[in-house]
Parts: structure tokens; sequence; C-alpha cells
């Protein structure tokens, strides 16, 4: 087993280690080349160049063995078939005996590790950077070491500990070595380290508790067998509250994003009692409205790239607001109390917009850039982990609901809106200038379809028909939860969100979304008009 | 009334013949005139950005034979049509062009589906579909040829090196596929060579998600998970296609899988499905072709610097610096139909197909490919690729020689 | 939709078969007697193409049956179309596995062993056409009693179709339930001992769509010119008058679903044959949406209209997205927005309206 070459491999680092402690100077260019050359030789000294990388590192020469395990990690270390390795790093090509620049980049092509290999330099890597000057390198070392806890070398890791004065990264090195105690001798060592796996519940904490407990059953004291096996329950209570936040958490991010695509939907179709089959395509505009301004902003601003999202919503909104109201003056207008018409006409809108993205753009998949503040996620607690895009659709989403529930019941817009909607006639003849509040309300719609498009810029992708797979789902949004009422929808959308995403791991993506589907079908055979229906003049 | 009913409806059916009764003569044409050639690549949906480059390298590779003289004597005529990536339209599209436009010989496919749905038409017509993408095998047609490899030379090596000591010696696969034809067969063939090598059926896991699919949250959350028991070191055989591979390796980011812990086996990523990562985390994971575009040989230059200079030309919507295995497959495919023609010294389907056996080609990756001597399938060369910090490939190995391939696996029926 | 909309004038419905009758006539003649070289030959791609462009006017016939004729806009009747079609797709894989004694492909790559009993009862083509007709119905008629009896019409219904026909593609792509999944059902021999890769049984199956187009056609004209007809316009007109009055509106909406339904499945089953493959896009959402449209070109509540609505916009389709396949959504739009806006009935109702105005100023 791996591991236990990792052990191996690391005794002999702490021989080098004891050895290289006898010299305290920094290697020679002659020195550092036979190391290099040792290692571009393949094979098993490769793996001993690295051991002895990392002891030259840790002993004396840490600046220069740190930029080899970079260039190596990097895939910028390129072997030479006579002479010094090249390190190659941001476009500059230096001799990696010297450090010096070197003319032109080499013809070799870089070392490509291997997954093993890449394994191997992740691990020296880690402890070598345990002697970083940078607080931050140790930091994230220390992290490192304390998840391959299984694989550290001791002796390093305790002189690490020696020479450390944070706080934070002494407890880290702490607990990593305390873990390791799972194999030692003495019961008080082995509790210490059952206890310090158990405190930080996950499945590989599970794997390992479990493993131990099988290969040691025969050998443990009751007392250590006792302790694990109470580690293990609380390792899975906490995984089973894991898995149930994750799944909520999943079924939050869906509805969020089912909710920003139904709203613009559900104002339209409660107020206007319009179909609109292009609502998919006004998504699909503010997706791409979104895609020129990052290009934009990359071109003309790149110190404020990762704004850009921030920057697409108003823009969006608007371009999305004056396709609507556009596509509301040429066409919807003249199909009023005539839905069916009205169907096939947006649908015929939303064919032609398609294309007509697609002869733009192209029919590619677009690329976006993450913002760097989206990227990655946080672990939260066992088997819970939050990604930062959803958390951040999420929370637009709340946003665009807020702001539209505010707008449609607090304000004088809002207010006409709503009257408009109830009792038509009442209000034109007290004046209420129905047909600019229908266009005005059907931008709108259409804007909020764009904000929706904006948001899943993140989170799927992009490409001119993409809207389609929206439009479906956005109806029976709508329709259950009742036209024309946003409380309606949004609880709608999270009913629908949380129950696709827990049949989903149970029987599949298929069979969630069917259910889904005949759920809402069954539901409105009881209750035609919704969940929550308020009075329409459809 | 009666007249104008009358009329509507043989004007359909004028509409109709007029579009089909073309002279016969096509095959045996006058010296001036050009041979059809049939390209049956979508335009739209979700294959479209895939197959528009193999439409628009198999138009750059047309118009540098006609440069060099054409096909005994005659120009050569690159006939484009969209089926849109809907597997019955490359059926019905395939049969317009084998009976409408007289096609000599038809490039088109990628998905397995949709080699499937042209595979009755060009069997009924006698005519050749040039199939330029890695697939599962199990077929052998004579109206096929077979341009890129079966499982045998490219998806076995890879899982092999995957399971060796310098790969990390995998014990357990989780196997995550688009649900249709292609990656069924691949995981069937895979469990029963897994089988063989002891590997038991707790350490597998199967799981299918519908073509386009991107929500991938709950599925890597359980990779996560399947990674952590216990077992040994476990790997994800990714088989999703098209807009699925950007979306699983966006959520694979964002959750944190990198290759050291989890190796994901991509078998159908490209170059292209890389585009806008930012794949310093993916660095590490794995995908294996025939060919990729770091090869250093003169003849994979001078290629890209060609297309390069096509896409600049012609303005096309693609990246000029990015050439991907399918691409040149389809280059040498028909590089190779125009040797076998003048060889055979004729264009009609059944003289190609005879004087293709055997024929070599020159292949950028810096083989001599070869079509086997009986089977329609061109023996290449086999390479493993890392992704890099760049949204490429890097070459992690490569093998000696090109690589004997095997139509029908021996461990399909293991399993 | 108007509830002022006049009732159309009485057409002579026997012309309108006759033509059809004409064609199923010609086409064999086209292709074997006429030769070659002749203007009027048709090739075996032109026979085909004709042939399916007919099955989809059985198709427009069988929702403008519903729709124009009864109210009911069903933007799910590609769930019909698709019953027969896969019914039929059974029944060939059927015959291609009594010859060919193969499985096919989808059942080998799910690892099957032998062909499954359950598609064994496909296995002779009257019980195939019986049981695809029964599914289709069966269907229709589960759908249609729990949603007419709730009174959900209109808009509601509509989007209800689309989320059931959306549901069923779901459930097809999926391969585990062994329908072919994305691969859909393929690998067609023969149908009835002749073989499908035979000019004369390709021109023969065109012959049959058109007399069954024909036969359709003048079964459904029959229907909405008899008494049984002025009650579905009402329903359509307006159906609460005519519950008061007594009348089970429910029971005459289902038995003209079903109705519809089964002629759907029909021109489902005569369009596999012709096509060679059949896989769920047949039921996709797009498509469902797309014959609403033919019927609204062509002609809503004229039977003639959506005929001919489905005829030239499928001649339409087929022309261009050969020739210039980019500019066929824009002209289909464009097409779709000038009828909506401008000729809401149709283009049959408005040429109709314009001969009956000269004939009256005349």
């Amino acid at each position: 087993m791996t591991g236990f070459w990792y052990r191996c491999v690391w005794a002999a680092v702490s021989i080098w280690i004891g050895a290289a402690a006898a010299s305290a100077a920094p290697l020679t260019p002659p020195q550092r080349l036979a190391l290099m050359q040792d290692f571009c030789a393949g094979g098993a000294a490769q793996r001993t160049a690295i051991d002895r990388l990392v002891s030259v590192g840790v002993a004396d020469d840490h600046d220069w063995s740190a930029r080899v395990m970079t260039a190596l990690r990097n895939g910028g270390f390129v072997c030479r078939q006579s002479g010094s390795p090249v390190i190659i790093g941001s476009g500059v090509a230096l001799d990696a005996s010297t450090l010096q620049p070197v003319g032109e980049a080499p013809a070799e092509l870089p070392y490509v590790p291997s997954i093993v290999m890449m394994r191997a330099l992740a691990v020296a890597s880690a402890e070598l950077d345990l002697f970083s000057p940078k607080t931050e390198t140790r930091r994230a070392a220390a992290a490192q070491v304390d998840r391959k806890f299984a694989a550290l070398n001791p002796a390093l890791v305790e002189r690490a500990l020696a020479n450390e004065h944070d706080a934070d990264i002494k407890r880290t090195l702490s607990v990593a070595l305390a873990k390791r105690g799972l194999n030692s001798e003495l019961p008080a060592e082995r509790l210490k380290a059952i206890a310090a796996v158990a405190q930080v519940p996950s499945e590989t904490s599970r794997t390992l508790l479990t493993n131990f407990l099988a290969d040691h059953k025969d050998t443990l004291d009751p007392a250590s067998v006792r302790a694990t096996q109470a580690a293990l329950r609380t390792i899975d209570e906490w995984l089973l509250i894991g898995k149930v936040c994750s799944v909520l958490f999943s079924g939050l991010s869906y509805a969020g994003i089912l909710l920003c695509a139904a709203l613009g939907l559900s104002i339209v179709f409660g107020l206007l009692g319009v179909i609109n089959l292009a609502h998919g395509e006004f998504i699909m505009i503010g997706a791409y409205t979104t895609f020129v301004v990052e290009r934009l902003m990359q071109a003309h601003l790149p110190g404020m790239f990762n704004a850009y999202i921030f920057v697409a919503i108003p823009v969006a909104f608007v371009v999305c607001a004056i396709c609507g109201m556009l596509l509301e003056v040429c066409v919807i207008r003249f199909l009023y109390r005539r839905p069916l018409e009205t169907l096939l006409a947006t649908w015929a809108v939303s064919i032609a917009l398609i294309k007509l993205v697609q002869i733009t753009f192209g029919s590619q998949n677009v690329e976006f850039i993450t913002p760097a503040f989206l990227n990655g996620g946080m672990q939260m607690f066992a088997g819970f982990f939050i990604t930062w895009n959803r958390i951040f659709a999420i929370v637009l989403a709340l946003g665009i609901f807020a702001t539209a529930y505010g707008l449609i019941r607090h304000t004088r817009f809002g207010l006409l809106i709503r009257a408009t909607t109830q009792r038509r006639d009442t209000a034109r003849s007290l004046g209420v200038p129905a047909e600019r509040i229908d266009r005005l309300a059907f931008g709108l719609g259409a804007g909020l379809a764009g904000l929706a498009g904006v948001v899943l810029t993140q989170i799927t992708s992009v490409n001119p028909s993409m809207g389609t797979s929206f439009v479906v789902d956005a109806f029976m949004v709508v329709v259950l939860g009742g036209a024309g009422s946003l409380v309606g929808t949004a609880v709608s959308s999270l009913a629908l969100g949380e129950i696709n995403q827990v049949i989903e791991p149970l029987y599949g993506a298929v069979a969630a979304k069917v259910a889904v589907l005949v759920l809402i079908v069954l539901i409105i055979q009881r209750r035609p008009q919704g969940l929550f229906a308020l009075k329409t003049r459809v | 009334m009666n007249r104008r009913n009358f009329l509507s409806a043989v004007g359909s059916a004028v509409v109709a013949a007029s579009t089909t009764s073309l002279p016969k003569t096509a095959f045996a044409g006058a010296k001036a005139d050009p041979v059809n050639i049939g390209l049956l690549f979508s335009q739209s949906g979700t294959m479209a950005n895939n197959e528009s480059l193999l439409k628009d390298i198999a138009l750059m590779t047309i118009d540098q034979i006609n440069a060099k003289g054409g096909v005994l004597g005659r120009k050569l005529h690159g006939v484009v049509v969209d089926p849109g990536s809907d597997w019955p339209m490359y059926a019905q599209l395939g049969k317009q062009l084998i009976l409408s436009d007289k096609v000599a010989a038809i490039f088109g496919c990628w998905t397995s589906v949709s080699r499937k749905s042209v595979l009755p038409v060009v069997e009924a017509q006698d005519n050749l579909l040039f199939y330029p993408l890695h697939f599962e095998g199990q077929e052998q047609s004579k109206n096929i040829v077979y341009l890129n490899s079966p499982p045998s030379s490219s998806v076995l090596p890879a899982v092999e090196y995957l399971m060796s000591e310098q790969g990390g010696e995998a014990k357990r696969f989780f196997m995550l596929g688009s649900d249709y034809v292609w990656p069924r067969t691949i995981n069937k063939m895979l469990k029963g060579y897994l089988k063989t090598k002891g590997i038991p059926d707790s350490a597998l896991r199967e799981h299918y998600v519908p073509f386009g699919y991107s929500n991938f949250q709950t599925l890597v959350r359980e990779i996560k998970a399947f990674a952590a028991q216990p077992g040994g070191q476990a790997i994800v055989v990714l088989t999703v296609v098209g807009d699925s591979i950007p979306a699983m390796f966006k959520e694979a980011i964002n959750q944190g899988i990198r290759a050291t812990d989890i190796p994901i086996l991509g078998l159908d990523v490209v170059d292209s499905d890389l585009e806008g990562l930012d794949t310093k985390p993916l660095v590490g994971h794995l995908s294996c072709w025939c060919y990729f575009q770091n090869v250093a040989t003169p003849l994979n230059t001078q290629l890209k610097s060609d297309w390069s200079k096509y896409v600049q030309t012609n303005k096309l919507k693609h990246r000029p610096d990015m050439v991907i295995d399918p691409m040149v497959s389809t280059y040498m495919g028909l590089n190779l139909w125009a040797q076998a023609a003048k060889k055979a010294k004729s264009v009609a389907p059944t003289a190609v197909r005879k004087a293709l056996a055997g024929m070599t080609v020159a292949d950028p990756a810096g083989y001599t490919a070869k079509m086997d001597a009986s089977n329609q399938y061109l023996w290449r060369g086999d390479m493993i690729g890392s992704i890099n910090a760049k949204q490429g490939f890097d070459i992690l190995w490569k093998s000696k020689d090109i690589v004997k391939p095997i139509p029908f696996s021996p461990y399909i029926g293991k399993a | 939709m108007s509830k002022l909309a006049p009732m159309l004038p009485r057409q002579r419905p026997y012309s309108f078969a006759l033509l059809f009758v004409a064609l199923a006539a010609y086409l064999p003649l086209a292709n074997f007697l006429i030769s070659a070289e002749s203007a009027f030959h048709l090739s075996l791609f032109g026979v085909n193409l004709i042939g399916q462009i007919v099955c989809f006017a059985m198709l427009a016939l069988a929702l403008d049956f519903v729709w124009g004729l009864v109210g009911i806009l069903s933007l799910g009747h590609g769930v019909f179309f698709g019953i027969g079609g896969y019914v039929m797709g059974f029944y060939l894989l059927n015959a291609a596995y009594s010859e060919t004694k193969v499985l096919p492909d989808f059942m080998l790559f799910m690892g099957w062993h032998d062909f499954p009993a359950a598609l064994r009862i496909f296995e002779h083509l009257p019980a195939a056409l019986g049981l695809g007709i029964a599914a289709a119905v069966a269907a229709a008629g589960v759908f249609g009693l729990t949603t007419f009896r709730a009174r959900i019409n209109g808009v509601y219904f509509s989007i209800i179709t689309q989320a059931l026909t959306y549901a069923l593609m779901l459930l097809l792509f999926n391969n585990d339930l062994g329908l072919g999944g994305n691969n859909g059902l393929t690998g067609f021999t023969s149908i009835a001992g002749y073989r499908l890769a035979e000019v004369s049984t390709q021109v023969w199956l065109a012959t049959a769509s058109c007399i069954a187009l024909a036969g359709a056609y003048l079964l459904l004209r029959a229907i909405a010119d008899s008494s049984l007809g002025h009650t579905l316009v009402a329903v359509r007109d307006d159906e609460a008058r005519l519950r008061f009055l007594g009348y089970r509106t429910d029971r005459i909406k289902l038995f003209t679903w079903c109705l519809s339904a089964a002629v759907a499945a029909v021109a489902g089953m005569l369009y596999v044959p012709q096509v060679g493959i059949i896989n769920p896009t047949i039921v996709s959402p797009v498509l469902s949406v797309e014959i609403a449209v033919w019927v609204a070109i062509g002609g809503r509540g004229t039977l003639i209209g959506a005929v001919l609505g489905a005829i030239l916009v499928n001649s339409l389709k087929f022309w261009l997205s050969a020739k210039a396949p980019s500019v066929w959504p824009f002209i289909l739009a464009g097409i779709t927005l000038l009828i909506t806006l401008f000729l809401s009935n149709g283009l049959w109702s408005g040429a109709t309206l314009l001969l009956r105005a000269r004939k009256t100023s005349s």
C-alpha cells in the first residue's frame, strides 16, 4: 500500500535531514546540477532526488528548492539533453542551477508529472513550505500536512513546530502529529489520536477509524475500542446532518434559479394573460449581455474585471426590458385577449431570436471567466460543502425577489400594475393608462428574465438554446404558484426545487424531473388556479 | 377552390420532384464536374461546438487537395448540411446527400448515436461514411471507415496506466456518463475488463445523466463520498459528452476534486471543452486520444499553421491555435480517401473501399497510420494527455508505434 | 379565438379526399413507370419525402380536429404521434430480430441477452397496429378524463400538455427503461415481410400514407358535418352555456380527444417505417408546438387548412434546410407572425373568404 511506501520514503528523508543539518551553506551550482540531473534521469532516482530537494530546502537552500519545486509542479521544469535544466516561470527562462536568465526558451517540452509523482510533489512541497518565510504559505502547508498526516515525516514536522511562532499553525501541526498517534503503542496516545481524528468529522476520518478498528481488532484494549466506536457514532451523526444540509442547500440553489426564471413570467402571465414562449430567450439574452459586458470590461477596464457581474445586472435588466417592450409594441399589443395566438407568435419570435444569437455569437458554449470571489467553496462541516457561485445565485435570487416584491407592493407603478390586473376597466375609467402599464409591465417581466440569465451564467453553460430548457420549468412554477402572485412563485419554486433535489440522489435526475412534472399536473387538477391564486383577468 | 387544392398539392409534389431528379451521371461524370463530398456535421444544437470544427477542417483539407490538382483531374466540392444535433436528421440528410447530391463519400458524425442512425442509410445505398471519432467498437460495417480508435487502443491503455503503480494504483471506479450507446458500451467493456483484473463489483459505481445535463452538484458530492470510502484509490471514468463536460469540470473545480485525490479520466474531453475554465485546479486529470496538439513533428507544425491561417482568412469563430484529435482524423480521412480514389482511378464507393485496404497515410502525431487490410479500421498511435494550467493537454505517455485495433472487445461478455 | 367566428361554408369534402387518392395513384406511377429522365419521375428520395410530409399532414389534421373544431389547443400531440411511432418501432424490432437473430443495438449495450418478452406482443403487424391505436387512446383517455372533468382548459391546458410531452421525452431518453433511450429504435429491416430498403416498399408505404390521410379526412369531415359536429363547434364557442343546457361537455371533449389521438397514432405508425428510425425527439415540446403552427398557418377549423399548412411548412422546411439552413427559422418565424397578426384564421380561411367576397361582388 502506498501509505507504507510513503513511510519508507519519509524515513529516508529524516536520515537525509540529519545529514543535511550538518551542512548549513547553500548548494553550489554544480551540486544543484547533480541533484537535478539525478531527477531528470528518471526511474527510482527521481524519488530520491525529490527527497534530497526537500532536505536541502529545509536545511539551507530554501529559496532555490522552493523555486525548483514550484516549477516541477507547474509544468515549468524542462530537462535538457545537454546542459543544465531550465525553469520557466511567467515567460522568463532561467537556468535551474544558477537561476540566471538563459537566452531563449529550450526546444524540449517541460516535465509532465504522473499522478503518483504529483502526489509526491504535493507532499514534498508542503513539507518544504513549512519552512517558508511567508506565514500564508506555511499555513496552507500546515493544512496540507494535516490532511495527509498519515504520510508525514514526524521529525520534519516537529522541527517545523519548534521553529513556528504562529499559534494557529502550531495547533494544526500538533493535531496532525497527534493523529499519527493512532498507530502508537501507548494507549494514552492512541486515545488522543482518536479524539483528534474525530474532532473534524468527515468521510475520510470515518474511513480511517473504520480501517483502524478492522486492522487492530484483536490487539486493541477495550478503552480504545469504545473510544473508536463512540467517535464513529459521532462522525456518523455529523455526516447525516451534513447530508441533509447538502440536500437543502442544493434545493435552495435550484429554487433560486427557478425563482429568477419564473418571476418575470408570473408578472406577465398574471397581469397580461400572455403566454410568452420567448421568455426563455429573454433569459438567454440576459446571459449573452453579461458575456458582452464581461468582454468589454476585460478589454477596457481590466482592473475592475471581477466586478463585471455587478455591472452586468443593471445592463442586462435594461437590455432585456427594452427587448420586451419592443416585443410588446410590435407583436403582443395586437394579440391581447387572444392567448393562443400570443403563444404562437411568441414561439415564432423565440426561434428567430435563437437563430439570431446563433449567427451573431456562434452556437458554441460561451466561455465565462468566473470572478475570483466566486471560485471554489467552503467545507462547512462533515459532508456539507457549499460553493460560492451557488451562494451568490441564492443571494441574488432573494435580492431580485425582494426588489420585485417591493416594486409591486409599495410603489405607485406596482399599484397601477395590480389595479390593471384585477380590474382593468375600472382602472381605465379612473384614468390609468392601461396600454402603457401593459408595456412597462411586459418590460419589467422581460428585465427580470434577463436578471435570471445573469445569475445562470455562473452555474450552467450558456449557448443559444439554453432558454428552451427553462421555459417549461418556469411555466410549471408559475402555474403551480398561481399566476400573478409573487409569493406563490417563491413558495412553489422553493417547493419544487427541494422536491427535485430530494428525489435526485435517490432515483436520478430524470426521475426527479418527471416526478415533479407529474406532481404539478395532479395538483393542478385539484386546484386549477394554483396555490396562491390572484383574481386576474385570465 | 378545387383548382387551388389541386394546384397546391401538385405544387409541393413538383417541388419535391424538382429537387430530386438530377442527372444520374454524377459518378462517371464529365471530366470537369466536381466530386461531391458530403459533410454531415452539426452546426447547431448540443454538438455544434465540436462538429463545426470538423466541418471547417474538412473544407480546409478539400481546399488543400484541390490546390494540388484535385482527384483524377476533378475538383472536390464539400456539400455542407446541418443535422442540428438531431439523430434522425443525420439519417435524413445522409439519404439526401447520397440520393440527391450524389456524394462519393460522407464525412460525418461525432456521437455514436448519430453514426448508428446513418449506418442503415449508407448500407442501403452502398456509400461510405468516414467516421473520425474514437468510439465503443462492437461494429464493423463495410460501409463505414473507422478513422479513430476503438476502446482496445485508447480506453484500456489509459485505465491500465491508472491501475499501475505510476498511475496511482486505482482500485475503485466511478463511471459517470451521458445516457447513450457509447458510454454504456464503454462501461460494459470496462466492467468486464476490471472483473478479469479482480476488481469486485462493490468497487464500481455506474451512473448516467441525460444529454446536455449540467447540474453536477449532487453527483460530485457522491463522487467525493465514494472516494472517501475504504478499499483503495478511486478514480472517475467520465464519459459525458458535449455541454456536460465543462459543467462537470466547473463543479469539480468548485468542490475541490484534485487529480492528486481523485483523478478523472475524461474520455471525450478535448481542448475546446476546457476553454474559459481556470484549469490550474484541474491539472493532472487525464484524457486519451490518438493525437494531442503539443506533439512536436513537422507535419503537425504545418497543420497547425495551415489551420491558423485558414481560421483567420475566413474569419471563423474558432480558436486559431487549437487543433484536436477528431480534426486530425478528418484531415487524415480526406487524404486517405483522395489517395484511394487515385489508386482505384474512380470515385465510386465500391472501388475506393477496395483500394483503401492496407493504405498508409502520414499522421501529424508522428506515426504512419495504416488502414487495416480487412476491417476498415485505421491503425493509429495512442497517447495519454494530462490537463495543464493553460487549458490544454501535456502528453504524459505515447505508444511507440501504431496499435492494432480490435473491433470486438473480448471483455464485453465478461461482466 | 374570437367567439364570433363565422361558421365556415360547407365544403365539398369528397374532392379534397380524392386529391390524395390521386396522389396515392401517382406515386407508384411516378416511380415505377415514368422513366428517370422525365421531370415527372419521382426518385426514392422524393417519394419518401412525400410520404413523410403526408404523415405530418395527418398529424396536423388530428390536431385541427380538437383545436379548430372543439377549441382544445393541445401542445402535446407529439405524444400520440410518438406512441404510435414507438409501437410500430417495437413491431419492426421484432421483425428485424426474427430475420437476423441479432438483438437491436440498445439491447446489446444494455447488456440484455434475450429479446424481452414484453416486446413480443408486438410481433404481428395487425396486433401492433391495434395496440398502437389502443395505447394512444388509453393515454388520451386517462389524461382527458381527469383534465376535462376538472374543467381545465385554455392556456393552462396547453401548458400542461407541453409539460407532459416534456416528461415523456425525458422518460424515453432514459436508457434504463429499455425503450431505446437516446439511441432510439434502429436497425429496421422489413415490414410484413417486405424489405424496407426496397424502393417498392417505400413507394407502397407512401401510397398507404396518402390513402390513410384521405380516409382520416373523410372520417373527420363526416363527423364535423354531422349534428355532432355542430355540438363540437358549440363546445368551442361557449362551453358553459352548452353545459347549462344539459350536455356532458367533458364526455364530448373526451371523445374527440381520443379520436384525435387515434388519428395521430396512425400517422406515427406510417411515419416510422419511412424514416427508418424513431427517437425521443419526436415527442419533444418543440415539435408539438410546431404542429400547432402548421395548423395555424394553414387555417384552423377547416381541416383542409391544417393539411395544407402542414404540407406547405414541411415542404419549405425540407427544401430550405438543405439550401439555406440559417435562413429557415427566420422564414418560419416570419410566416407565423404574419399569420397570427393578420390572418388569424389561417391561409385557407383567408383564401376562402376572399373567394367568397369575389363571388358575391361579381
